[in-house]
């Protein structure tokens, strides 16, 4: 039987910023790594807003909502059209609508951003809302799927749960994607090189070049959170840091 | 793995100085408008002066706000003069402060927002993330240029600036004239903002104002999108606050 093995392996990890161990403050990121059901890989991420009360409640009902949303989708994934991936985030828009009624609280208590990608094949499906990006490594270059939206200043951006987070939904569709890196805003500063809106590519090269000897996931995971936990990180950024790796395995053994 | 792994500068994928640096951090411009006019001379000068240093001294041994602050530092006393240029705090050169002559308040508020638009085109060019500026107004005096055509240009030039969102603030040394600084804290305010008013120092303690600013920069630089940020009681300087 010629079945692929794993078409797709993922790692990730998260960690809770400097800024947050000091303040007692528990990570409120949260992420997800499906395994591969039909052929289909999905996960994401998500960065609950500082402010917002429940927002670790938020971000873990919105990544589930959106795994789920994107795995149960019929059909091909390259078929997914707008409407369709514009319905995924409604779905987990409409879960916190409905969470926070049934908790007594207003949907802005469950304020996150959110990130989700999913692997089908040739094809690579990339969503997003708020900040943190998607980069991708295709057989022409290394390039960002989306980019962080920002507000004018800082500490602003968009949320799932925000009134306008319609017109801030990033769908993108990438094929021949060998290599994907997702992150939430506590990485940007590495990651991407705000005055080109390009990958920061020192960085990120180092990090896909270590996916090309077909690693095992685990091995990966432990060194994304060496990474994370590593004082070239963690004395130049003191914010939740959630980073997650996807990459194709290019020698699947026949059964 | 076989590969030796530096601890200090090369974890999990081998990442050196050299693949970070270059990526610009995010930025909080800080305006100082700092009245040096002869009435500050003596100690109101010297508390001043060893506020102001104590101030860039800490924000510069903090990891975060040594990044993320710029400070620029304008004062006025007779004329007003940019004394520093926005800087990050480890390449601040703290000004020696003398005392001299009339408060060219409105003057002053005009080159300080004259430094601050010009600094934020350039983050903004260089597409480098900003916070809220920030802009304190000290005085122990009130504007000796008030009705000249600067001081009109100083309060619409506030007014714009806080409608795009500018942190304003205004402390009045003893003897400031209180009305006045009330007058331009209200006629400045965007409609959607709280009220602000000017806040009186007790008596010299500058220090404890400076530290004041560090420590609420401090909570400044380590939010992140969505933080709301809450400021440390201003009872530790400030009169007639419990």
């Amino acid at each position: 039987m010629n079945v692929a093995v794993n078409p797709w392996s993922c790692a990730g990890h998260s960690v809770p910023g400097g800024a947050h161990i000091m303040a007692g403050l528990p990570c409120q990121d949260f992420f997800a790594l499906t395994n591969v059901v039909n052929g289909r890989r999905v996960v994401a991420l998500a960065d609950g807003a500082g402010s917002a009360k429940c927002c670790q409640t938020g971000a873990r009902l919105a990544v589930e909502t959106m795994i789920r949303a994107i795995a149960n989708h019929p059909g091909n994934l390259k078929d997914i059209t707008d409407v369709a991936s514009l319905e995924f985030g409604r779905l987990v828009h409409n879960e916190l609508v409905e969470r926070s009624k049934a908790d007594g609280n207003e949907i802005g208590d469950y304020a996150c951003t959110l990130l989700a990608a999913a692997f089908e094949g040739g094809c690579s499906y990339f969503w997003q809302v708020g900040d943190g990006a998607w980069i991708v490594e295709t057989t022409q270059g290394i390039e960002c799927a989306t980019w962080p939206y920002k507000g004018e200043f800082n500490n602003q951006t968009v949320f799932i749960t925000s009134d306008n987070w319609e017109s801030k939904w990033t769908p993108a569709i990438f094929e021949d994607v060998v290599a994907t890196l997702g992150f939430t805003d506590g990485m940007e500063m590495f990651c991407l090189d705000a005055a080109t809106r390009k990958p920061h590519l020192p960085f990120v090269e180092r990090i896909f070049s270590a996916l090309r000897s077909q690693p095992s996931e685990s091995e990966i995971a432990v060194r994304i959170e060496q990474m994370l936990t590593s004082p070239v990180v963690t004395e130049r950024e003191d914010d939740d840091l959630t980073l997650v790796l996807v990459w194709k395995n290019s020698a699947n053994d026949p059964g | 793995m076989s590969e030796q792994i530096d601890q200090k500068i090369a974890v999990g994928f081998g990442h050196a100085d050299a693949d970070i640096h270059g990526n610009a951090d995010r930025r909080c411009p800080t305006v100082l408008l700092l009245d040096v006019s002869g009435s500050m001379s003596g100690k109101p000068l010297e508390e001043l002066q060893a506020g102001l240093t104590q101030y860039i001294d800490e924000v510069a041994a903090d990891s975060l706000a040594r990044r993320r602050l710029e400070i620029a530092i304008v004062t006025f006393g007779g004329t007003v003069q940019v004394a520093q240029d926005f800087a990050t705090p480890d390449r601040v050169l703290i000004p020696t402060l003398s005392a001299s002559g009339d408060t060219p308040m409105g003057q002053a508020i005009v080159a300080g927002l004259d430094l601050l638009k010009d600094r934020r085109i350039e983050l903004s060019r260089q597409a480098v993330p900003q916070y809220k500026p920030w802009v304190f107004l000290i005085t122990d005096g009130g504007p000796t240029d008030e009705g000249r055509e600067i001081w009109h240009e100083g309060v619409r030039r506030l007014r714009e600036s806080r409608s795009n969102r500018v942190q304003f603030f205004a402390v009045a040394v003893e003897g400031a004239n209180m009305e006045k600084l009330k007058q331009l804290c209200d006629e400045t305010r965007p409609a959607d903002e709280e009220a602000r008013p000017p806040l009186k120092l007790q008596g010299v303690r500058f220090r404890e104002l400076f530290q004041w600013i560090t420590q609420s920069q401090k909570a400044i630089t380590q939010s992140n999108p969505g933080d709301k940020v809450s400021f440390p009681p201003i009872s530790g300087w400030a009169a007639g606050q419990s």
